[in-house]
């Protein structure tokens, strides 16, 4: 038998991939327990909601008929839009769901970025953005975050005639902070009609203050604005993979042709439809964060340590050592949080808000490997 | 093929020697370098391709001249499966009749007349037997820098190549020269890698636009590993915000790049070391004859996932040590034995650095005269008077285990683990 050679990579591979490194998930707990020989993982790495989904959304798990696993489900989630649409009194075809938020992040990047774009977005954010971008040929302008937030000035001054999207994140991933209402108005207005704007509000639902922006309520002003939403957080789906975006309908009759039907499961769609019933989730949700985050800000401060997170299910922790190192002795101990160094916050940590004996677990592990090191 | 390099295909003959030995001189010369060094790339492809000639007669290979900026790069590269490995083996000496031998032979010879001098092996399978000749670049000596008055407000930015010229000469006076990596003793050449791409620079910049601290950056060969030089702080008081800015720079910079570790080599009172684990340390004679302890300051890049190595019982104790120590999530396997062919001959890479003084020697093929080898090798770092001598285990490959034992019997220790160096993780060896 004769091996053919391997494909001719020269010439078959853009530059752009080329020079592009795959990201890597986690493996699955039962493989990371093994090498790291605990008895048990505590995950908070993810930003995962700790009291799962509504109960409304079990009921839909529950309900759903194994049968219908073999039907196709509805190829552009037409109820969840309906609801969707209900409840944010818009249109429903100024929703595009997909197969969670990073999905439509692509859609938009697709549907106006050609050869020699750009994208403008901060350099310390959700890296999805930059990543989408960059495989697929685009240039991501990545402008310094200042105070921990998005900085808008900057980000005017990096963008050109090539710059076709402007991604704020709202409230920031890793950082927790937000652009309030004026700021985001102001930026809008500077922008104009010469680029789309995308405010992601994965974790809006996780904001209690007055001057937090709702983009979605922002839509009717600004045609060019464009907003994605998730199921993941604060709805605790991130498992069934289900988001979305709203704009105008305009703007999405224009994504609407890079998007790909189908690729949202039934199971989700019954879900997330169910998720916008929950009467009390989100009231517990906040509850919980809120005492968690307080907890945590308390016990990180008389260690001496800086935290940055002012909202989201989330805080950053700066360590006196590598993150990867502690990454490391975290997991040794079976708690597993997120190391910043990728995100370009080198010795920062995130820890994903969980309920109070896991956070609990994570201060005392915390508190084990700062002794060890010499830092207690 | 890119725009600036010079590709030459031709099959090993002793008839086409003047060809290969014209393009390699004029095509150094076109990149820049001088009379004598390009002479001298002649002179290594004149060795190279006469052992070619007697080692793999008539197979086709290709000569690729390729600008590094601060140098040449020539290399040969074999695209035959069944080119003969033995020829990499640089275990020959003068007094053999040894065909086989004398083509090794050539190798040394070349490896005597570049700077740089190793064989890599990329993922298609090719061979390339790379040979790095450096521009001429006057040493600095360090004079006429002082300290800068502490600062009150600083900012860091990307370098360009005069600001970090200027700011590795600052160094150069204010810190021994054991701390300091090549190209800051000849800032120059700093300038011209910075220039061409091969490394970058950060700097930190006071209120009034004084240089006061820099740190470089150069990514390894392979491409996994960044290593680093510095911090190196111009002002006269320790300034640990201003050593974590740049160096929270630089990592910011390769955040996103495939890399697995940023190393630091080059111990210096400003480095802020708490942003590093130290993996070990390798016992080094510099050229002066004096010996010191070269740490390896190691940071790993990504969230470790665990994985398998694999390693003879005799590293068995070293390594877990070491895994417990730096707390990696390993699983230590011990290869079956293969059934070798009783004439099957091990070879082993040698990676020179002849400024520095250093060998490294890597397995590419294991045989059954892996011991006689190892030892055969060592005898010739000996008898060209290499004073450090390091041999480097891809824990990755089940077959490189059997290196093992016999490194250790030539009398190597093991010194330290480079989380994901090689195909897993590379242990080092040292005398
Ligand atoms: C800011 C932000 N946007 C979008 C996403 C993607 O969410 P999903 O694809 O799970 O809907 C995440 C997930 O972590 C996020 O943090």
């Amino acid at each position: 038998m004769t091996t053919c050679a391997l494909p001719d990579f020269d010439r078959l591979v853009p530059p752009h991939i080329k020079c592009f490194e795959a990201y890597i998930p986690s493996k699955p707990d039962d493989v990371l327990m093994q090498y790291y020989g605990c008895a048990s993982l505590l995950r908070l790495n993810n930003n995962e909601n700790p009291l799962g989904p509504p109960e409304e959304s079990r009921q839909a798990i529950l309900d759903f008929p194994p049968n219908r696993a073999s039907v196709y489900p509805s190829g552009d989630a037409y109820h969840l839009r309906r609801k969707l649409a209900e409840r944010f009194g818009m249109d429903l075809d100024q929703f595009l769901v997909g197969n969670g938020a990073n999905e439509v992040i692509a859609f938009v990047i697709k549907a106006f970025c050609q050869e020699g774009d750009n994208i403008v977005t901060a350099d310390k954010t959700f890296a999805v953005y930059e990543w989408v971008a960059q495989f697929s040929g685009f240039e991501a302008r990545t402008v310094p975050l200042k105070d921990y937030g998005f900085d808008d000035e900057a980000m005017l001054a990096a963008a050109d005639e090539r710059t076709k999207i402007f991604f704020v994140c709202n409230p920031n991933n890793p950082t927790g902070a937000y652009w309030d209402r004026n700021k985001l108005l102001n930026f809008l207005n500077r922008v104009g009609n010469k680029s789309i704007v995308v405010v992601d509000e994965a974790y809006c639902e996780f904001v209690e203050k007055p001057d937090f922006p709702d983009a979605m309520e922002l839509l009717p002003q600004y045609p060019n604005l464009v907003t994605f939403r998730t199921f993941s957080k604060m709805f605790g789906l991130a498992s069934l993979r289900i988001g979305y975006l709203a704009g105008s309908l305009e703007v999405v009759d224009i994504i609407r042709r890079t998007c790909v039907v189908y690729s949202v499961n039934a199971l989700a769609q019954a879900a997330a439809l169910a998720a916008l019933e929950s009467k009390h989730h989100i009231e517990n949700t906040r509850a919980l964060v809120r005492e968690a985050k307080e907890y945590l800000h308390h016990e990180m401060n008389s260690l001496g340590l800086f935290t940055v997170g002012e909202e989201g299910c989330y805080l950053m922790v700066r360590l006196p050592m590598s993150d990867s190192l502690a990454y490391r002795k975290l997991m040794s101990q079976g708690v597993m949080i997120r190391t910043m160094t990728g995100f370009r916050f080198p010795n920062f940590i995130r820890v994903s808000v969980g309920e109070m004996p896991a956070m609990q677990r994570f201060v005392h592990c915390l508190k084990n490997i700062l002794r060890e090191s010499g830092h207690d | 093929m890119s725009a600036s390099e010079v590709v030459l295909e031709l099959a090993a003959s002793p008839e086409f020697f003047p060809v290969a030995r014209s393009v390699t001189e004029n095509a150094s010369l076109a990149m820049g370098l001088e009379k004598a060094e390009a002479r001298r790339v002649a002179m290594a492809t004149e060795e190279i391709f006469m052992s070619l000639c007697k080692s793999a007669p008539g197979r086709k290979l290709s000569i690729r001249c390729t600008p590094g900026g601060y140098c040449v790069i020539t290399e040969f590269v074999f695209q035959d499966p069944g080119f003969p490995l033995e020829y990499f083996n640089m275990t020959s000496s003068v007094s053999t009749s040894n065909e086989q031998d004398m083509a090794n032979l050539g190798l040394l010879v070349a490896s005597r007349i570049m700077d740089g001098f190793s064989v890599e092996r990329d993922d298609s399978g090719r061979f390339m037997l790379k040979l790095i000749k450096e521009k001429c670049y006057p040493r600095h000596t360090g004079e006429g820098a002082s300290h800068l008055a502490p600062l009150t407000a600083f900012s860091v930015r990307k370098a360009d190549s005069e600001e970090a010229a200027y700011a590795a000469a600052q160094a150069v006076g204010l810190y021994p020269a054991h701390a300091l990596p090549r190209q800051f003793l000849h800032p120059r050449m700093l300038a011209d890698r910075i220039d061409f791409g091969g490394a970058t620079a950060a700097v930190a910049v006071g209120p009034g636009g004084e240089i006061a601290g820099i740190v470089a950056w150069d990514l390894s060969s392979s491409g996994s590993m960044v290593e680093c030089h510095g911090p190196f702080l111009l002002t006269r008081d320790g300034n640990p915000a201003l050593c974590e800015a740049l160096l929270d720079f630089c990592i910011g910079d390769i955040a996103k790049l495939p890399v697995m570790g940023l190393i630091n080599r080059r111990h210096n009172r400003d480095i802020p070391i708490h942003y590093f684990e130290t993996v070990g340390s390798l016992p080094l004679t510099a050229g002066n004859g004096e010996t010191f302890q070269a740490p390896a300051y190691f940071r790993q890049m990504q969230e470790d996932a665990g994985c398998n190595v694999w390693a003879h019982e005799s590293l068995e104790e070293f390594l877990e040590k070491q895994y417990a120590r730096l707390c990696l999530p390993r699983k230590i396997l011990r290869p079956l034995g293969r059934a070798l062919d009783p004439l099957s001959r091990s070879v082993l890479f040698s990676e020179f650095d002849r400024n520095a003084g250093n060998v490294t020697f890597l397995p590419v093929s294991p045989g059954r005269d892996i011991l006689p080898n190892v030892e055969a090798h060592l005898n010739m770092a000996n008898k060209e008077a290499i004073k450090n001598v390091f041999f480097g285990i891809d824990l990755g490959r089940p077959w490189q285990a059997d290196f093992a034992p016999a490194v250790l019997q030539a009398g190597f220790s093991p010194r330290y683990i480079l989380p994901y160096a090689g195909c897993g993780d590379m242990a080092f060896f040292s005398l």
